[in-house]
């Protein structure tokens, strides 16, 4: 483990970062669709057009978490309006389903006019991954709406008058068939239909007005209604109950009662009842749109899955600016415990396959730039050989007015806070040298100790400045001869980590000016600043800190959104004007 | 420019405050042999350091026996016992670098007077600027009647506006003209290795703030102050200053006798700074930190071969 793993530099980031990111995404339509185009499906036989929609606003927020090293957990606010046309019940002509969908999103790099993009992709999303926490509108199942079917299929019926030789049996429903004769009976009664569960299993009970004719039976002529119940069956976006299956159960059998008594009533219901039963079936199957709770559920999921798979969105695009040079893929990495969202650069060792999650160091600080150990020993090795070439041989020669002095050998070791007495990390100094004195045979002497890499940062609303120091371990440095020291020393290694940091920023996409005043202040962006068509960043370092891994530089993130907004606009008297 | 941190270790955040420590007069000038602390020794740059963590006390040599040594030739034959005895107690050789006299007769090494002289005179400069400052410091006397004291401000005042009737002119924070640093071609090597900026990201930039990086710039360090560089024109000054730094009187260079005395007190500044009896034992006790008490870990002296 380390903090840029098999890598030469890593940038960190905050979850907070992340998430204004992804919401500036979310404003971009080109990225995420926040309506898209009707989709045709079939409930239960029934055409429907499913519109899906994406929200994101303070009523209905999208938020992200991370769920493991490659995945963002996406809370994604879906609405979706499923409208059937020809839906037997008009009221259900149009649901609405919504929901704050949770789907995972992986971490992934995309080449792009070619260079590579690290962000979230969906490409591999499924229906089972998405999860459904909570929903909203789905639609109650109650006896209304059967009512409503049953008094559609009244009207289509091809006929209310049933005949078993002399004997009529007519049904009613209101007024919607005036010709039957005889007509409905007073107050004309409606079919009319309730729930009932029985033995665990929902049935609609259905009341149907009727008159009966039987001549035969001592002149039997009476109204009455006739009460049925049918099994309501859910499933696979429908409800459907099928009016010609009579239940088994006894006590659900069909049963016929008349207005008036009479000596033939039991001898009429016994004969008519099969007369009914049999024309029952006639009503058909009532059967709609319909979504229980496992079927919204379905429904959101597939739809979300489907909604989300070709989308991606960027969250680190750096690029070279130069089509002669390729900036390396950027390779995304989430640190679930501390919510940071590392980005690894320049792979070192290894492949794909070998990469591996670095640690945290941006603490809490909103990112940070970490540059390997490995490229700082190579730094200080490849200074130390062009510095003192005579090191490798019988040592480098020093000359200056104070003295001279060969330099027998030097070694810089970045080493961590709480080493070497030291309470902050440090570059440990280590050395031999031959000191040349007059009279006397020139003696040797061992040297040591820290020097100090600091960043000492100056922030205001329209600037930030940085002032990259390397300093001596606390002494006096005012006498001459260490004055001579650290003038050898110090200049050398700020120029050296300059170099370093400047590379580091160059290598993970950032930005530097091509001028700079004095040799010296040089304006620069570390980090790439453009996500891609989604914000704008501006990073801020604040502090240079050694260890044995190397150098960390944390800093400040400003984010805004890529384009123009509104604000913009008014602040440059740019509005549309009416 | 005397610089130390008084503050404590930065944590994580790496920032670290730091103050300037006073300027302070140079200790580096005392007669060869003087040892008593000197008036100005409390408020010398050393008393006002802390010792850093890690600089513990060194502990004095067991020398039972104390070698006198009276000329240069019993120097070079005793060799072989100094050699000996720094070997025997490493860790307080780095006590040389403080003051060499000093540090022999920690080691039960005791030098005549004259051998003082020479041994602490020898490594106070090498050769060539110390025919330089002897040459100055004659020319001056003779000049000015009197031994020149170019590192004290008051004495330097009293040359520039009083003997040579120079009129003060406002200074005012401007410093003088440095040479380059002694890697000034390594810098500028390292400067041109740095990579190459471009516009990676157009020029459509909204956030107002941009982010710049600088490197400290080079410590004023007196040794390179640029003795023949020209003095730039200065509005003449109402009030004649009491005291004069070194850096203050190279303003005042193109009188030559000041130049001389400028000279002399640069050199005598970039001479190897021995301390005092009083200074000496701070370090050894590690009540006051220097470059070399802090740097230095040892100093391993030969003895004198044989012809």
């Amino acid at each position: 483990m380390s903090n840029t793993s098999n890598f030469d530099y890593c940038v960190q980031f905050g979850i907070e970062a992340i998430r204004e990111i992804f919401h500036l995404a979310l404003k971009n339509e080109d990225i995420f669709p926040h309506n898209l185009p009707p989709i045709l499906r079939d409930f239960g036989g029934h055409a429907a057009t499913v519109q899906v929609r994406l929200l994101d606003d303070a009523d209905d927020p999208a938020d992200l978490s991370f769920q493991d090293e490659k995945h963002i957990l996406f809370d994604l606010p879906i609405e979706i309006q499923i409208e059937t046309p020809d839906a037997p019940d008009p009221e259900l002509s149009q649901v609405t389903l919504k929901s704050t969908v949770q789907a995972p999103g992986r971490v992934a790099s995309w080449p792009v006019d070619g260079e590579d993009q690290l962000g979230v992709e969906f490409s591999g999303i499924s229906a089972s991954d998405v999860q459904v926490p909570a929903l909203t509108g789905l639609p109650a199942l109650d006896a209304g709406r059967f009512e409503a079917a049953l008094h559609t299929a009244y009207v289509n019926l091809p006929t209310r008058v049933f005949a078993l030789g002399p004997n009529v049996l007519t049904i009613y429903d209101g007024t919607r068939d005036p010709a039957l004769l005889p007509p409905n009976a007073p107050g004309d009664p409606e079919i009319s239909a309730t729930l009932e569960t029985h033995d665990g299993t929902q049935y609609l009970r259905v009341s149907l007005p009727l008159h009966a004719s039987v001549p035969s039976a001592f002149g039997f002529d009476a109204y009455g209604t006739a009460t049925f119940w049918r099994e309501v069956q859910q499933g696979e976006g429908t409800v459907r109950v099928l009016i010609g299956t009579e239940p088994d159960e006894e006590t659900l059998a069909t049963q016929i009662d008349f207005d008036t008594s009479s000596l033939a009533e039991g001898a009429v219901v016994a004969q008519l009842t099969p007369l009914l039963v049999g024309r029952l079936g006639d009503f058909g199957t009532i059967e709609e749109p319909w979504f229980d709770q496992a079927a919204a559920v379905s429904l959101l999921q597939a739809e979300t899955a489907a909604y989300l798979q070709p989308l991606r969105f960027p969250m680190y695009t750096p690029s070279s600016g130069d089509d002669t040079v390729t900036l390396a893929t950027p390779v995304g990495f989430l640190l679930v415990a501390t919510e940071t969202f590392a980005i690894l650069m320049n792979r070192r060792t290894g492949t794909e396959a070998d990469d591996t999650i670095p640690d945290d160091f941006r603490d809490s600080e909103d990112l940070a730039l970490a540059l390997s150990r490995t490229v700082l020993d190579e730094t200080i090795a490849q200074a130390i050989a062009d510095e003192f070439p005579g090191l490798s041989d019988s040592g480098e020669r020093i000359e200056t007015d104070e003295g001279d002095a060969t330099l027998q050998s030097l070694s810089v070791t970045p080493s961590d806070p709480g080493t070497h007495d030291e309470s902050e990390g440090h570059l440990w100094i280590n050395g031999e040298a031959e000191v040349h004195i007059d009279c006397w045979p020139d003696p040797d002497i061992s040297f040591d100790g820290p020097i100090f890499l600091r960043l000492e940062t100056v922030e205001t609303d329209t600037e930030c400045s940085a002032t990259f120091k390397a300093e001596m371990g606390d002494f006096d440095a005012g006498q001459s001869c260490c004055d001579v020291f650290v003038d050898l020393i110090i200049p050398i290694v700020g120029w050296i980590m300059l170099g370093v940091i400047e590379n580091m920023i160059d290598k993970v996409g950032g930005e530097l000016a091509e001028d700079f005043a004095d040799a010296q202040e040089r304006q620069m962006q570390p980090i790439p600043n453009f996500v891609v068509g989604v914000a704008e960043l501006q990073a801020c370092l604040e502090a240079c800190l050694t260890s044995s891994q190397g150098l960390v530089l944390p800093g400040k993130l400003r984010i805004r959104r890529e384009g123009l907004s509104f604000e913009d606009l008014e602040a440059g008297g740019r509005l549309p004007r009416p | 420019m005397a610089k130390k941190d008084t503050q404590p270790a930065a944590g994580k955040s790496g920032k670290k405050k730091s103050v300037k420590a006073t300027e302070t007069k140079p200790k580096n000038d005392e007669k060869p042999g003087s040892y008593d602390p000197p008036a100005q020794a409390k408020t010398s740059p050393l008393n006002s350091l802390t010792g850093a963590s890690r600089v513990v006390p060194v502990l004095r040599p067991n020398t039972a026996e104390i070698i006198t040594i009276t000329s240069h030739r019993e120097l070079a034959v005793r060799s072989k016992d100094i050699e000996a005895r720094v070997a025997e107690s490493p860790e307080f050789s780095v006590m040389f670098l403080a003051n060499p006299v000093l540090a022999l007769e920690a080691y039960g090494i005791k030098l005549s007077r004259e051998l003082q002289h020479h041994v602490l005179s020898s490594l106070r400069h090498p050769p060539v600027l110390r025919k330089r400052r002897e040459a100055l410091e004659a020319r001056l006397e003779e000049e000015l009647g009197e031994t020149a004291q170019p590192t004290t401000p008051e004495w330097m005042a009293n040359l520039v506006f009083e003997i040579r009737k120079m009129e003060p002119r406002q200074i005012g924070k401007r410093e003088p003209a440095y040479r380059a640093p002694l890697n000034a071609a390594s810098i500028e090597r390292l400067q041109k290795a740095r990579p190459k900026g471009a516009s990676r990201y157009g020029s459509d930039k909204r956030l107002p703030v941009r982010f710049t990086l600088q490197l400290e710039k080079p410590r004023s360090a007196i040794r390179r102050m640029d003795l023949d560089a020209d003095v730039p024109a200065l509005k003449k000054a109402t009030r004649k200053p009491a005291r004069l730094s070194v850096e203050e009187a190279w303003f005042y260079k193109d009188d030559p006798i000041v130049r001389d005395a400028v000279e002399l007190g640069q050199i005598m500044q970039r001479g190897f700074p021995f301390r005092t009896p009083a200074e000496f034992r701070k370090l050894e006790a590690a009540e006051t930190v220097d470059g070399f008490r802090r740097f230095i870990r040892n100093v391993r002296v030969k003895q004198v071969k044989a012809r």
